[in-house]
């Protein structure tokens, strides 16, 4: 069993399109695959693949949110005054916590004299796993609006995940953007990182930061640059910094129109237009990463892991610093 | 010595260390005497592992009011890491999978030489 994450620090950068490639590609080829769709606050790999069916939904929540009992409260309004998320309002004279907006802090439970505030486990969503309609696994959530993504989350849709699949198949973790809880969660227990960049400042940016964070795990790194030939010269300086930090390059995709495309189509790009440029990049980017990262993940373990874990020192911006 | 385990198993020596750290279901603590003989093992459930976040920095208040001297686990996130740094924990590392008893040997050589 191998656990392999896609991911890239900025978002909009091509995570879902590496990742459907690749198991588009794999299952294809009569591999195993299951898809881990870890960007629940964005999800969208059970959009490009079809559903069967999701064979498990469990109800999920973390987080509380505040109520008030009807029998005691009086209207005073002090929670109203104190709530520092303004998340109490009145209407038709009536005090009501708006559950979007409460943070579950308590203060207003606090700040009752009659305490008639109390905290109540709020429904989050599910995390859910089951088929794709080509057949392999995928595992995944589906939150409320306004509810976040959170480290404990992807644990749970992992764990859901070898739960439903077992020992046996690779897993493609596509990870939710950012370097944050969830990413943190998304690379713990992993095998190995799959930085895709696009080559923009903004992106490069991002995915060193990412790349420090695969460092800190020791995990060794596969970089894709999407877009390449928008910024050429950018391409090749994103080339020079993945051979200085010892990350295997799978290769480059060119810019091509057929990806949007595809997505309003929700299918595979590999499978909705298999001969565009991208398409082809995309085909020998997951050719080379079933055979390098899968079948020969001891040997690119041995040779691409980091020499000595990154020490993680807490990054403070001062206004007007740039980050290196 | 006191030494802390992360598993999300519950068959005490015999549990395989879990794929992560911070959200394992279960630490085994593992008290030892100076020649390395266990002197008692108990297993503690991991609340650290059910906050939405953090749970790096919770595992290690935990660790820390169980007065252990030693963390091992797979890896340790940046959170965790900082605050074992910061309270004086020792943490080691072995591979996800291995035993407790295992690991316990690994632990031993890597310490005192």
């Amino acid at each position: 069993m191998l656990e392999l994450v896609i991911a890239s620090g900025k978002g909009g950068v091509g995570k879902s399109t590496v990742s459907s490639s690749i198991l588009h590609y794999m299952h294809g080829e009569g591999r195993e695959v299951f898809a881990v769709d870890a960007d629940v606050e964005a999800p969208n790999l059970h959009l490009i693949f079809g559903i069967k069916e999701w064979k498990v939904e469990k109800p999920y929540s973390e987080g509380w949110v505040a109520k008030i009992d009807r029998a005691r409260c009086d209207e005073c309004g002090i929670c109203r005054a104190e709530c520092p998320f303004r998340a109490i309002s009145v209407k038709d004279g009536r005090h009501v916590i708006n559950e979007v907006i409460c943070e579950g802090c308590l203060t207003c439970s606090l700040v009752c004299p009659r305490r008639a505030i109390y905290r109540v486990r709020v429904d989050e969503g599910v995390v859910r796993a089951g088929n794709t309609g080509y057949g392999f696994g995928i595992a995944g959530a589906k939150l409320r609006v306004g509810r976040p993504n959170s480290g404990k989350l992807v644990t749970e849709v992992k764990n859901l995940a070898k739960e439903i699949g077992g020992s046996k198949p690779t897993y493609i973790v596509d990870a939710p953007a950012g370097i944050g809880c969830s990413v943190v969660s998304a690379l713990a227990g992993s095998n190995g990182v799959v930085l895709v960049v696009e080559p923009t400042p903004a992106s490069l940016a991002d995915v060193k930061r990412l790349h420090r964070l695969a460092k800190h795990f020791m995990l060794p790194s596969a970089l894709v640059i999407n877009k390449a030939d928008i910024n050429p010269e950018f391409a090749d300086e994103i080339l020079r910094w993945a051979k200085e930090e010892n990350i295997y390059y799978l290769g480059s995709v060119p810019y091509d129109d057929v990806v949007p495309k595809s997505m309003v189509a929700m299918k595979p790009l590999l499978e909705y237009a298999p001969n565009s440029k991208a398409a082809i990049a995309l085909r020998e980017i997951s050719k080379k990463f079933m055979e390098v990262l899968v079948d020969g993940w001891r040997e690119w373990f041995r040779t691409y892991k980091p020499k000595k874990p990154e020490p993680y020192i807490p990054l403070i911006i001062k206004p007007s610093q740039n980050i290196k | 010595m006191r030494l802390a385990f992360v598993t999300d198993e519950d068959s005490g020596l015999k549990s395989r260390i879990s794929s992560r750290f911070a959200r394992a279901k279960n630490i085994v603590l593992v008290d030892v005497d100076d020649s390395w003989n266990v002197v008692k093992a108990d297993t503690v459930h991991n609340t650290a592992a059910e906050s939405g976040s953090g749970a790096g920095v919770k595992i290690v208040q935990t660790l820390a009011d169980l007065k252990v001297d030693v963390a091992v686990g797979p890896s340790f996130g940046p959170n965790a890491a900082l605050a074992l740094n910061e309270v004086g924990i020792k943490s080691v590392t072995v591979p996800p999978g291995i035993t407790i008893e295992e690991a316990l040997n690994e632990v031993k050589e890597k310490i005192s030489g």
